[in-house]
């Protein structure tokens, strides 16, 4: 069916005839999400919040002070993780990988994928990840360790899709992807498993 | 999937038949609905949540028609593909004719209901492309050639030991592997999968009208993969699934973890805005959007029904059910089981084939009260059921004996006779305190399992004569003590 | 205060003794109630089947026999959800009904909700300490009006051990039609409810719905004729309330919890005075 006839049909079972649909008026507004566990404008208890958050979801988390100190500690932390890795399109991650002196592999051979992390999410403990900086590392290794600042670290979900609103046409990445915790199923017997198809392990450098 | 809605009552004997079943059935349903309570507990907000996503759904179904353009310019401009299916034939159609455009020889699928609607594996296989499905309970089911029984957790009506049994006969894995390891056996076999397949087939959780983005919700990491790997990416949506707003987002999605698994966030969200962009590293190179109608233009046409079309498909109709608790996904028949399936399925499917699924219910309203978009389910139940007694499906006995019961109600005279005659007879037939009517045909179904005292000598009425209304002159009880 | 009683087919054939308990608490309340012995059924099986003519009709007979009462009662949450919650829909197309079935609505109350709403009272004099008590929810009562605290106030005031049963607000599996329509799986509702009933180990378990007294009872009781452990005394919450009433005045009744009426067993010593 073509796309006028379908939507035709959708119309008429509206109640209303050919022509332009009438603008709809504005929908309600979006609701806060009540239970403000966690301030916007308290960049301290954000952070607190997201730690206690990735604690809570079995997400390893440790910190550094600067971008250099970050890049060692990720280094090393490479070397704690696994034998081989990979690295994002990022330069953080590509520095990261470096440092570790691991062996570099294939997304889909490597231990460990290293990656930066383009937001946090306090509320959730949430890390989301951009396509522009590829999709793989952070997906195919058993291991994902995202890089994430805490000048990125945003409230709650409702900070973050503000801004992801606020970008206006053609500006969102092609995909992004909010990661909270390891991947995880309960289909046999609802039996909680991790490292289903994504990372079973997940760890987070937190830098600043 | 083929239609079998009209086996209720053999299904749901079935059902109870089958003590394996029972168990999964206990202990899945028992699990889910104390993570949601949980859940709930811990978000003060949960209720006005609830309100708020009711409101924008509710708005978002009475202005579908600008809403579907809005998202369908901004898929096109995101350089998306779109499709319209009018029907399942017409979406495997679509979808075949991609596949071959694409040279796919295996697509790897997540878990997409509409898929299962449309019965996409089988038409993709009749042309030559093997679809595997990636989901962990849909992997079960496919190797075990089954068909899923609840929306979130379609294979949680097999024991981890049958699961054990197949996995051995299929992947060698050990005869006592657990689900840890039945779970590494399923992703070291689909791994291979992923990175071959040139087609990737998902569903859509919610589609954003204004910036034409497709929002995946899952946990496991294969809508991830399926998404992302191979070339082309094939997204099947119903046409009702879509919010206003990128920034109805939030709100939604705190309601669809909590609901349907009582989780705060689940796994993974990923959001689509288009394919690869020409810098990506990585990403498929095509997206497509199908967009089904499948019958719910008539729905949303349908003003006592149009509600039903707010469902995100969290499941918690089906785990706070107390008759989906007892028979399972499988009795109703469809893809939709469960209360949502009640209501749905004869709007999608027409109540002809379906009347009795309405009432595979005693009204109880727990579905109403955990329905993260407020449909009334209730109140759709009762209005399938006047429609099939308007429409002549009803059972002819069950006609008779309403109109013979209202005939009588009517003429209190009438009433008062029929009623004591029928205590009457009850009394003939009981022994030893109990009514033993078994071959009555209502009484029977009463009696199988429970007992009965039924002449609890005079009724109301005559107590009333006899000694209330004196009592009541004498003044008696009429004071405090 | 005019009060009338309706007191539900399902009381009036089958557990009349609940019926009977509801006007003399109402009456020991102080109220003067009255019975319209020309009514019959509130149309709910009907309604709930489908049958929207058949339920109108009874509905507009119901509407003539209770009209002009200050307060109409039931020991019925189901009857008075029907009422309250779906007379006026049933009537939409017919202006005149629908303002006198609104205006009915607004008069019809559930037994232990018009005590404590209407008439402000908790403290019946009533006397059950000793007696522990564990209460059903009727879907309706709980869902459509404020049964729940409201039957709660009343055994508590009047000193009853009362013990929440795990899934206390479960449905019990009745559902009206429903029982018949889907014995199996009706029954396997009811069966659901037997652990928890059994495990707070009380004496007596009440609810405010007859269909709901009817369905645990029997259940219950076919349990225990087949070994699967005892039943405690399922009655009515009117009929337990009175029985207080009646051990307040009396002292020598004494404690045991057994006589009385249970619609499920056999037949009724009669425990009121």
């Amino acid at each position: 069916m073509n796309r006028a006839s379908f939507l035709t049909r959708v119309r008429h079972a509206l109640g209303r005839s050919e022509g332009d649909p009438v603008a709809p008026p504005p929908p309600p507004a979006p609701a806060e999400l009540v239970a403000p566990t966690v301030a916007a404008a308290d960049p301290a208890g954000v952070v607190d919040h997201f730690v206690a958050r990735c604690a809570a979801n079995a997400v390893e988390l440790r910190r550094a002070p600067d971008v250099d100190a970050a890049v060692a500690l990720a280094g090393a932390w490479l070397r704690e993780l696994g034998a081989s890795a990979v690295a994002d399109a990022s330069s953080l991650a590509a520095a990261a990988l470096a440092g570790s002196g691991l062996t570099r592999l294939a997304a889909d051979a490597a231990d460990v994928g290293v990656t930066r992390a383009w937001r946090g999410v306090a509320e959730t403990g949430t890390v989301v990840l951009r396509s522009e900086d590829g999709r793989s590392a952070g997906l195919l290794p058993p291991t994902h360790l995202a890089l994430l600042a805490t000048a990125d670290l945003r409230a709650g979900l409702t900070e973050l899709y503000a801004e992801l609103a606020a970008v206006g046409e053609g500006g969102l990445p092609a995909q992004l992807v909010q990661v909270t915790g390891p991947s995880r199923t309960a289909d046999i017997e609802v039996t909680l498993v991790t490292g289903v198809h994504g990372p079973g392990r997940v760890a987070v450098l937190l830098i600043g | 999937m083929k239609v079998a809605t009209d086996r209720l009552k053999e299904g749901a004997r079935a059902a109870l038949r089958d003590g394996e079943l029972r168990t999964a059935l206990d202990r899945a349903t028992g699990v889910f609905l104390g993570n949601r309570q949980a859940a709930v507990a811990a978000h003060p907000g949960f209720e006005a949540l609830r309100v708020q996503a009711a409101a924008v759904k509710a708005h978002l179904l009475d202005h579908l028609d600008a809403y579907l353009e809005r998202l369908v310019d901004a898929l096109e401009a995101n350089g998306v593909r779109v499709h319209f299916a009018a029907d399942a034939a017409e979406a495997q159609e679509a979808i075949v004719a991609i596949a071959r455009a694409a040279g796919a020889r295996t697509a790897v699928k997540a878990k997409s209901m509409v898929a299962e609607e449309i019965g996409l594996n089988e038409a993709l296989a009749a042309a030559g492309v093997t679809p595997i499905e990636t989901d962990l309970g849909e992997y079960i089911l496919q190797l075990g050639d089954d068909v899923p029984s609840h929306i979130v957790g379609p294979a949680l009506h097999w024991t981890r030991e049958r699961v054990a049994a197949l996995f051995h006969e299929r992947l060698g894995t050990p005869l006592d592997a657990d689900p840890a390891a039945l779970t590494a056996a399923a992703r070291r076999e689909l791994r291979d999968a992923f990175l071959r397949a040139e087609l990737g087939i998902s569903g859509v959780n919610f589609a954003c009208a204004d910036s034409g983005t497709l929002a995946i919700v899952e946990n496991e990491g294969n809508a991830r993969l399926a998404t992302s790997l191979p070339r082309v990416h094939v997204a099947l949506m119903g046409l009702e699934k879509l919010l206003p707003r990128l920034a109805d987002l939030p709100t939604f999605l705190a309601l669809l973890g909590r609901s349907a698994t009582g989780q705060p966030a689940t796994s993974y969200v990923s959001l689509i805005t288009g394919p690869r962009r020409p810098d990506d590293p990585d990403g498929p190179e095509e997206v497509h959007v199908v967009i089904l109608d499948g019958g719910r233009s008539a729905v949303l046409a349908d003003p006592e029904l149009r509600d039903a079309l707010r469902c995100i498909r969290c499941g918690a109709c089906l785990n706070h059910c107390p008759v989906y608790q007892q028979i399972g996904g499988h009795a109703y028949g469809w893809v939709y089981g469960g209360p949502i399936g009640a209501i749905l399925d004869p709007g999608l499917l027409g109540l002809e084939r379906t009347h009795e699924l309405p009432h595979a219910s005693s009204l109880c309203g727990a579905c109403g009260d955990v329905c993260p978009v407020r449909i009334p389910i209730p109140d759709l139940l009762l209005a399938h059921r006047r429609r099939a007694v308007e429409r002549g499906l009803s059972p002819a006995v069950e006609r008779l004996g309403i109109g013979a019961f209202a005939f009588a109600a009517e003429r209190p005279g009438l009433w008062r006779a029929a009623t004591d005659a029928g205590r009457f007879a009850a009394a003939l037939l009981e022994r030893d305190g109990r009514v033993q009517g078994g071959w009555v045909p209502v009484l029977r179904a009463w009696l199988a399992e429970r007992d009965l005292d039924l002449s609890p000598g005079p009724s109301f009425r005559e107590r009333w004569r006899r000694e209330l209304q004196a009592e009541g002159r004498r003044g008696d009880d009429g004071d405090e003590a | 205060m005019r009060v009338a009683l309706f007191a539900t087919c399902l009381a009036d054939q089958a557990a009349p003794e609940a019926a009977v308990a509801a006007v003399r608490l109402l009456r020991h309340l102080g109220v003067d109630v009255v019975f319209p012995e020309r009514q019959t059924c509130c149309g709910q099986p009907a309604f709930n089947a489908g049958y929207h003519a058949e339920a109108r009709r009874l509905a507009e007979h119901h509407l003539r026999v209770f009209d002009g009462f200050d307060h109409v009662v039931m020991p019925s949450g189901s009857c008075a959800a029907m009422v309250v919650g779906h007379y006026p829909e049933l009537f939409e197309r017919q202006p005149e009904t629908f303002a006198l079935a609104r205006d009915l609505a607004a008069r019809t109350h559930e037994f232990a909700t018009f005590v404590v709403e209407v008439l402000g009272r908790e403290d019946l004099s009533a006397d059950l300490r000793g007696t522990r008590v564990t209460y059903h929810d009727g879907c309706h009562a709980l869902r459509t009006l404020s049964v729940a605290g409201a039957a709660r106030r009343l055994l508590r005031a009047a000193g009853a051990e009362l013990v929440e049963a795990p899934g206390h607000d479960d449905c019990c599996g009745f559902g009206g039609l429903f029982a018949v329509k889907m014995p199996e799986v009706s029954t396997a509702m009811a069966r659901a409810k037997h652990a928890g009933i059994r495990a707070t180990a009380a004496q007596v378990l009440t609810s405010a719905d007859v269909g709901c007294l009817l369905q645990l009872g029997g259940s219950l009781r076919r349990a225990e004729r087949n070994g699967e452990g005892a039943a405690p005394r399922v009655v009515h919450l009117a009929e337990l309330l009175w029985e207080g009433v009646s051990r307040r005045r009396d002292p020598s009744r004494g404690r045991d919890p057994s006589p009385g009426r249970d619609p499920s067993r056999g037949a009724a010593t009669g425990a009121d005075a």
